[in-house]
């Protein structure tokens, strides 16, 4: 009996422990605890040496097809470079595109990133999110907070690069950037 | 001659129409210049995006030397929480006042009105850069310009586009048209037509400059009348 009080003593004092910092995390940026924000490490993914194992079984059987062109249906070879990729964990498909599943067959739940996309918008910036925190997003770049619920990351962001291209773009390019898409079918108003 | 009397006439009623609903108030009727136009601006705070577009078209067309700028967009501080926070932008630049502070303290009168326009302009030859007008602008929108040593400020593109026949560039290169530029004495100009449509503030109004700028609210936030 004295044994089992230990223990469950124990067990509440680590859980306590464990949801510290992500509460730490959503009180000090003042908003609302909608999510804990899940550090920006990789490896936060893996708790154990079978779920390692799982992983780089999951990310070498995206690799196996993907590292060629699929000519069929004209799907360019993937390439995993820059930030986003992890020589540790085969390039780490899974960590943003979901588990293999059905894919690609019918049914399949592979999150894919494009405007085109099955994927709902939401989802598909969630796992943006799920690394990048709003007060890292909106100290890069203001403009983040009122697109995220309008368009998906990817329409202005390139992952899979050595480089994302958008980042330090210069000013006049960036002008080019909103215009792009804000600009209204009417002429400019006013009269001489 | 006698067309331009009615049609100033008919101006003068709908004038009346927007000065008794809107917050553009008597003060319209009461400093109209009978013998030119009088270009104003609106600003709709609900369609600017803040892309600043304005400011560098502005820069190019007039030459504004870096360091200075004759506009800016001022992003408030993020309203709301993440992912539905949004910002509002406010114009700062030359408001065009019709008793303008700058013209009435410059010694030399290189600052002045165009009564042809009644655009607020400097004439850089004679400016000697003692800087009254700088102090005496509520809008603090004059600068010191550091490549002719005048002060120098937005004229409308007075000198530019305007004597060219075109808008000014910022009007021009806004993608969401959220620039309006025109006569307040033309009862037909976009200008007239969107005042008497849309509720608008002039900011610092109550200084009694009448200043020609006038902007739509972006009515999210308070709003600085
Ligand atoms: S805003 Fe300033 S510079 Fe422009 S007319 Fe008014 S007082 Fe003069
Ligand atoms: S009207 Fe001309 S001078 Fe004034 S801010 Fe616009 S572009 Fe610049
Ligand atoms: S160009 Fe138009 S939308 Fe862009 S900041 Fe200027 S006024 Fe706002």
């Amino acid at each position: 009996m004295r044994q089992l009080q230990r223990t469950l003593i124990f067990t509440f004092i680590s859980l306590c422990l464990l949801s510290q910092p992500g509460f730490a995390n959503s009180s000090a940026s003042g908003a609302a605890p909608t999510r804990v924000v899940v550090e920006p490490s990789f490896s936060l993914q893996t708790a154990n040496d079978k779920e390692m194992e799982k992983l780089l079984k999951e990310n070498k059987r995206c690799i196996r097809c993907h590292k060629v062109k699929r000519k069929l249906k004209n799907i360019a070879a993937m390439k995993m470079q820059g930030a986003h990729a992890s020589e540790e964990f085969y390039n780490n498909c899974t960590a943003c595109h979901g588990d293999k599943g059905k894919h690609p067959k019918n049914g399949s739940t592979i999150i894919n990133f494009s405007v085109q996309s099955p994927t709902p918008l939401k989802q598909q910036n969630g796992q943006c999110i799920a690394c990048h925190t709003p007060a890292e997003l909106r100290q890069a770049e203001w403009t983040h907070d009122v697109h995220y619920k309008k368009i998906n990351c990817s329409s202005c962001h390139q992952l899979h690069e050595p480089v994302d291209p958008v980042i330090n773009i210069n000013r006049t390019a960036r002008i080019k950037l909103c215009i792009d898409c804000h600009s209204s079918v009417d002429k400019p108003q006013g009269d001489q | 001659m006698e067309h331009s009397r009615r049609k100033f006439l008919a101006g003068l009623a709908a004038t009346t129409m927007f000065a008794t609903v809107g917050v553009a108030g008597t003060t319209v009727i009461q400093t109209i210049t009978v013998d030119g136009k009088r270009y104003a601006m609106i600003h709709d705070e609900t369609l600017c995006i803040g892309c600043e577009a304005c400011v560098d078209a502005c820069r190019e067309t007039n030459n504004v030397p870096e360091g200075v700028s004759r506009l800016e967009i001022i992003r408030s501080e993020p309203r709301g929480e993440f992912p539905d926070a949004d910002y509002k932008f406010f114009r700062k630049s030359c408001q065009h006042c019709e008793d303008a502070p700058c013209v009435n303290v410059c010694p030399t009168g290189a600052s002045f009105i165009d009564t042809e326009t009644g655009i607020v302009d400097v004439d850089p030859d004679r400016c000697v850069g003692c800087m009254y007008c700088i102090a005496a602008c509520p809008y603090k929108v004059r600068y010191i310009d550091p490549v002719t040593k005048s002060a120098d400020k937005c004229d409308f593109c007075r000198k530019t586009n305007l004597a060219k026949g075109q808008l000014p560039a910022c009007v021009q290169v806004c993608p969401t048209q959220a620039l309006i530029f025109g006569d307040l004495n033309d009862p037909n100009s976009d200008i007239v037509q969107t005042l008497q449509q849309k509720t608008v503030y002039r900011y610092k109004k109550h200084l009694g400059t009448k200043p020609k700028m006038f902007r739509v609210p972006d009515l999210k936030g308070e709003i600085e009348l």
